[in-house]
């Protein structure tokens, strides 16, 4: 029977699939001339080498975690924005957006002086801890989390303002404590949003370069994610640099197309 | 409201004495208020009704703790919501309990189904929430989906259900949860003829095997008049009248009221056995035939000075010309609107002074009736009924 279902495609208006078409290619044709630079023959040596592998590895632990801990901490700050009357919450939701604007270099730099060897926290929590946060792994993570929180917070409060009370409500006079609605109702509801946001903040971290380098430094199979690892080879090998843009357009492009449909779009299905 | 006037003590949380539901509210949220008294007992239903903006589902929310009573704007005056004499909001005390610890279903007009859940655990969800065991919830869960005739739905999402197995669901969940108050908010009011009386019946049954107080909003009469033992009448954020449904339509307070009952109410200033209908601001339609107030006939004269005069709308009989005979009350008129009613059609007739008639389907055949035609309305002095007010 579906067989039978008429396909009737509608005139397209001419103007929006102009400026449709300019602005696939605004993004298609510098990716497209990184393609035509690529040295396809010592392709393999370049992305097979120690660096780059350390790179790519750094690069893939560093924004998953940061992914997580934006939910861990994104959803409740998410939930406290657009579920609660507390004061100053326009303040917060500005300071929380804030690192979307703010050049990555700033927030590196604002990282090293809160949590630096003599940062206001980082002095202490060496002393008590023993934790070093700049130029190590834990650095990264941090100065990822940094840039890519305000990802999932704005995009879950969105969710959180579509979804509205009315479930929650119906919860609340069956018994349900307000712990209980939340993980039972309130969360499902925005699950859609959380993995929308979620891959927005993977993405923002996998990319991120100012804080990184700036808090975290830039050491060879320590704290050199692949953005570092392009940046350093622009100078000193140019075909390493194309291979590791490579290697990154095509592990977020995939990553991307996997998730389109299940995940992306979840919140429109 | 009084209730039970036994002197059991001038206890701190006001007469304990009164059982079922005691609301005496005032709530405002920005421009509309409402103030209103009323009591439902235990093992009774009390149907809220009135029109589209009354405060009705506000007084609802109130009862089930999503929205708080405001302070009472005469200082000195105390407001509450009570069960059982417990004390659920007063903003003078500073109480309030939150809408999970109330124990009050609530079937909400757009239901609220849990999207996300399948309708075994929609139904299971109040006793999951305080705790019950997944076994034991879910097959008290699996009686409540059969009471409502939904056997064999529990797998199915609500999205998959027709409006009114949702709302099934709806009653199910809100039953389940074994809540002390039910509340209903409009609920037949989403759903086609056919299924409407089925439903009533199923609420009726469901309604009458809770012990608890239950209360019914709806802008339907014939749900209040069916499912109810008293009926509120909430209209502009204040009750207008209380009673049961026999006294609401044998005495209606208002004109809303009148229409709620199928009866036409007008207000008039009587003498010698005449009564000059007073003109209804409100009212629309072109007034050109009325460029008379409306006199009507009476029996009563006795009677004198301001009235109210109850017609029947079968009392009032339609004809193209004007009617020959005995009959005094003739006047002509336009239709304004027709709607079928059951085996008879009301015809509402326009003018400043609004009144329904019921004639039958082949009558509206024989005299080309329609919206804007030009009809002769005639009543018997017999059928005027009039009390001073």
């Amino acid at each position: 029977m579906t067989d039978a279902v008429r396909r009737i495609r509608r005139q397209w208006p001419r103007g929006l699939v102009v400026f449709a078409a300019l602005g696939a290619a605004i993004i298609a044709i510098p990716l497209l001339a990184l393609l035509v630079r690529v040295p396809w023959s010592g392709l393999v040596d370049a992305a097979t080498s120690e660096v780059v592998r350390d790179a790519l590895l750094i690069s893939l632990v560093t924004s998953l975690a940061a992914a997580v801990v934006s939910i861990v901490l994104g959803v409740p700050l998410a939930w406290v924005l657009a579920r609660t009357d507390a004061p100053g919450r326009g303040v917060l939701r500005a300071l929380v957006t804030l690192p979307m604007i703010l050049p990555p270099v700033v927030g590196g730099a604002a990282l090293l002086f809160a949590f630096g060897r003599r940062g206001v926290l980082g002095e202490w929590l060496e002393q008590s801890t023993g934790l070093v946060l700049p130029f190590s792994i834990w650095g990264v993570i941090l100065a990822n989390t940094f840039v890519a929180l305000p990802f999932l917070v704005i995009t879950v409060e969105g969710g959180l303002v579509a979804a509205g009370t009315r479930r929650e409500e119906a919860a609340a006079t069956l018994g349900a404590t307000p712990w209980h609605v939340f993980r039972r109702v309130t969360l499902p509801s925005v699950a859609p949003a959380i993995r929308a946001g979620a891959i927005l903040a993977w993405a923002r971290a996998f990319g991120e370069f100012g804080a990184t380098i700036t808090f975290a430094g830039n050491l060879p199979g320590r704290t050199q994610t692949l953005p570092l690892a392009v940046f350093v080879s622009l100078d000193a090998d140019r075909d390493a640099a194309i291979a590791i843009s490579l290697i990154m357009v095509v592990v977020s492009f995939v990553i991307l197309l996997t998730l389109r449909d299940r995940w992306w779009s979840g919140s429109a299905r | 409201m009084s209730g039970d006037p036994s002197p059991s003590g001038g206890a701190t949380s006001g007469d304990p004495s009164v059982d079922g539901l005691v609301v005496d509210a005032e709530i405002r949220r920005g421009e509309a208020e409402v103030v209103a008294a009323f009591s439902v007992s235990p093992g009774t239903t009390t149907a809220l009704v009135g029109p589209n903006g009354a405060g009705k589902t506000t007084l609802i929310e109130a009862v089930a703790g999503l929205v708080p009573l405001s302070r009472p704007e005469v200082s000195g005056r105390s407001t509450s919501v009570r069960i059982d004499g417990r004390i659920l909001d007063d903003p003078v005390q500073g109480v309030f309990v939150p809408p999970e610890q109330r124990s009050v279903g609530v079937v909400f007009q757009d239901l609220r189904l849990f999207d996300h859940l399948d309708v075994l655990s929609n139904v299971a969800f109040g006793r999951r929430a305080r705790g019950e065991a997944r076994s034991e919830a879910e097959s008290i869960a699996r009686r409540w989906i059969e009471a409502v005739g939904l056997g064999g739905a529990e797998s199915s999402r609500p999205a998959e259900l027709s409006g009114g197995q949702a709302q099934r669901v709806a009653l199910a969940r809100a039953l389940a949860a074994d809540p002390d108050v039910l509340l209903f908010d409009e609920p037949l009011s989403s759903l086609d003829v056919r299924t409407r009386a089925e439903m009533r019946r199923l609420v009726r049954t469901h309604l009458d095997a809770l012990n608890g107080p239950r209360l019914l909003v709806t802008h339907d009469p014939a749900d209040a008049f069916a499912l109810a033992d008293q009926v509120v009448v909430l209209e502009g954020g204040r009750v207008t009248q209380t009673g049961t449904p026999a006294e609401i339509q044998r005495r209606p307070a208002t004109s809303y009221v009148a229409a709620l009952g199928g009866v036409n109410l007008v207000w008039g200033d009587a003498s010698d056995g005449r009564v000059i209908v007073a003109v209804d601001e409100s009212a629309t339609g072109p007034s050109r035939v009325h460029e008379r107030p409306l006199e009507l006939t009476v029996l009563d004269h006795e009677v004198a000075g301001p009235v109210r005069c109850t017609i029947p709308p079968s009392a009032i009989a339609l004809s193209p010309s004007r009617p020959r005979g005995s009959q005094r009350n003739v006047w002509v008129t336009t239709v304004g609107s027709i709607e079928p009613m059951g085996d008879r059609v009301r015809i509402v007739l326009d003018g400043p002074v609004g009144l329904a008639a019921d004639v039958t389907p082949g009558a509206v055949a024989a005299l080309s009736l329609g919206p804007g035609v030009e009809v002769w309305a005639a009543v018997k002095a017999t059928e005027i009924d009039i009390e001073p007010v």
